[in-house]
């Protein structure tokens, strides 16, 4: 068989199933053969149910999209500058069976050609989940013009990570402010004091490291479940306040799992100026965190919301900060 | 045709393009779910005409249904490197045109292991290329071959439906007639009762 092959004289159904033993790479690769083969790949993905992937779009030194698949299986595109990686591929698994299938693109535009990556991937698969991660120092001059193509691409992302060690609020302002967040937003990144943070309140998780941006005010409105806040500037006063407005059930509603700094681990009597009972550490208790999962407590400080739901606060030490941890169940 | 008592003992006529016939036993030609679903329940008077396809491809297709039919029952498309010499040298001395043909009969048969393996070779020829090297490997279609495809698709679907409606009509044609006996005898037993009724008002 050393003449072409004429894959498209055959019928449909031959075809889909030629499709469906192809790697994304392959995949990606054949539409970008003719505009036909895109259309017949697209229509035939878009209605398969095996098609289904998670997106991650990855604003690094070397700008990624990564296809996760069932069973823990990423496939990643990556951008590079350096021509020597062009066409490498490497497959490795990791931690908790986690395997990476890594493919390198070499590109003199690194921005414009994994933009181009973004659209004929969001064009041809149908995605599950969208989420991107932001090195928001990796390219600054084009953080703008990112964001406007994320957002000319998809309506919505379902979570988010920011990362960056130069003050950038003016762009994750901008980022925040054009690009729907449904459920998660990891920020690691520094920001000023005074930055405005516009959408919080919906989110269902929220990770802030540092938060020093952060008012008690916002605080309070968070509605989620999942909540990890290192850095902020809450006295514990505050903290107190906090955990009165929890059990007088005023706020925090939803609220699982909870992560946030102590500024002053000398002034524990002020955060505990409220009714609790401390628990026998030789006691394990089990606490329904989720629909399904469970988890072992031992000892602990317990607080109760009206409505008898039981909040278990832990101490615990990160560096030479300390943290406060509330389990909810 | 015949009935002996072993299934695999029976054997079928197919008739290809050129009107010539060949014998195909029973148990190979299980293996392909548009016969089960066309003649296994009603059998067929005479040659089974598979007249769309050539006899040297038809032969090609059962040659290898045969083939498998003592092997275990097919559970998804198994790795190029699991195919056993047999099937290596079945793939390997077919060229181009007679490989198009078989996929194309293969798949209007409805013979998975043999549509599934066929695919997963021309897969192969794809994989781990880049767009470059896949524009050799493939002929890229014309507009006019995709618009032929999907008008030969469009009157496949239209052919289909007009089937179905047919088979649909038939059968409610049967149920009509099954129906008949039934009310009639309510019919009659319904006239029976009423005239007895009459008859006991009357006295």
């Amino acid at each position: 068989m050393e003449k072409p092959f004429p894959l498209f004289r055959l019928p449909r159904l031959a075809i889909e199933e030629v499709i469906s033993t192809m790697s994304p790479f392959e995949i990606i690769n054949l539409s970008k053969t003719s505009l036909k083969i895109k259309y017949v790949i697209k229509c035939f993905l878009r209605t398969s149910r095996n098609s289904q992937f998670d997106l991650q779009l990855i604003m690094n030194k070397e700008p990624k999209v990564s296809l996760r698949g069932s069973e823990k299986m990423y496939f990643e595109l990556k951008i590079t500058s350096d021509k020597t990686k062009n066409g490498m591929r490497i497959y490795k698994e990791c931690l908790y069976n986690e395997k990476f299938d890594t493919l390198w693109i070499y590109s003199e535009n690194l921005i414009d050609e994994w933009m181009n990556l973004v659209k004929t991937v969001i064009e041809i698969f149908k995605f599950e989940k969208q989420i991107v991660i932001f090195h928001i120092d990796k390219f600054p001059t084009r953080n703008k013009a990112i964001v406007d193509f994320i957002k000319s691409q998809t309506p919505s992302i379902e979570c988010c990570e920011f990362q960056g060690k130069t003050e950038t609020d003016e762009d994750v302002e901008y980022f925040l402010n054009n690009i729907n967040i449904t459920n998660g937003l990891s920020m690691t990144v520094k920001l000023s004091d005074h930055f405005n943070f516009p959408q919080f309140n919906h989110l269902n998780s929220c990770s802030l490291d540092p938060a020093n941006w952060l008012t008690f005010n916002q605080f309070i409105q968070f509605k989620g479940s999942h909540l990890c806040i290192h850095g902020s500037p809450f006295t514990s006063y505050e903290l107190n306040q906090f955990l009165i407005l929890w059990m007088t059930s005023q706020c925090h509603q939803n609220l699982r799992f909870l992560i946030i700094n102590i500024n002053d681990p000398q002034s524990l009597v002020t955060i505990f100026n409220l009714p609790f009972e401390i628990i026998n550490p030789n006691v394990e208790r089990i606490g329904r965190v989720s629909q399904n999962d469970t988890i072992t407590l031992r000892g602990g400080i317990d607080i109760k919301r009206i409505d008898g739901v039981t909040g278990t606060i832990h101490f615990k030490w990160r560096g030479d900060k300390m943290l406060l941890l509330m389990m909810v169940f | 045709m015949t009935s002996p008592a072993s299934s695999s003992e029976v054997k079928y006529l197919i008739e290809s393009s050129e009107g010539n016939t060949f014998d195909v036993s029973g148990a190979a030609l299980r293996q392909s779910n548009t016969f089960n679903a066309m003649f296994l329940n009603i059998g067929a008077d005479g040659p089974i005409p598979f007249t769309d396809y050539n006899e040297a491809t038809l032969k090609k297709v059962f040659e290898y249904c045969e083939h498998s039919v003592n092997e275990e029952n097919y559970s998804g498309p198994k790795h190029q490197d699991d195919l056993s010499k047999w099937d290596l040298n079945f793939f390997n001395e077919m060229d181009q045109k007679m490989f198009i043909d078989v996929i194309n009969a293969s798949n209007f048969l409805d013979i998975e292991r043999l549509t599934s393996y066929c695919c997963e070779r021309i897969a192969r020829m794809l994989r781990g290329k880049n767009t470059q090297e896949m524009i050799k490997v493939i002929t890229l279609p014309t507009a006019e071959e995709l618009e032929a495809k999907q008008k030969v698709e469009e009157k496949k679907a239209a052919a289909a439906k007009k089937v179905a409606e047919k088979a649909a009509e038939t059968a409610e044609k049967t149920e009509t007639l099954e129906e008949l006996p039934v009310q009639q005898l309510v019919q009659t037993t319904r006239n029976k009762l009423t005239r007895k009724y009459l008859s006991f008002s009357n006295e």
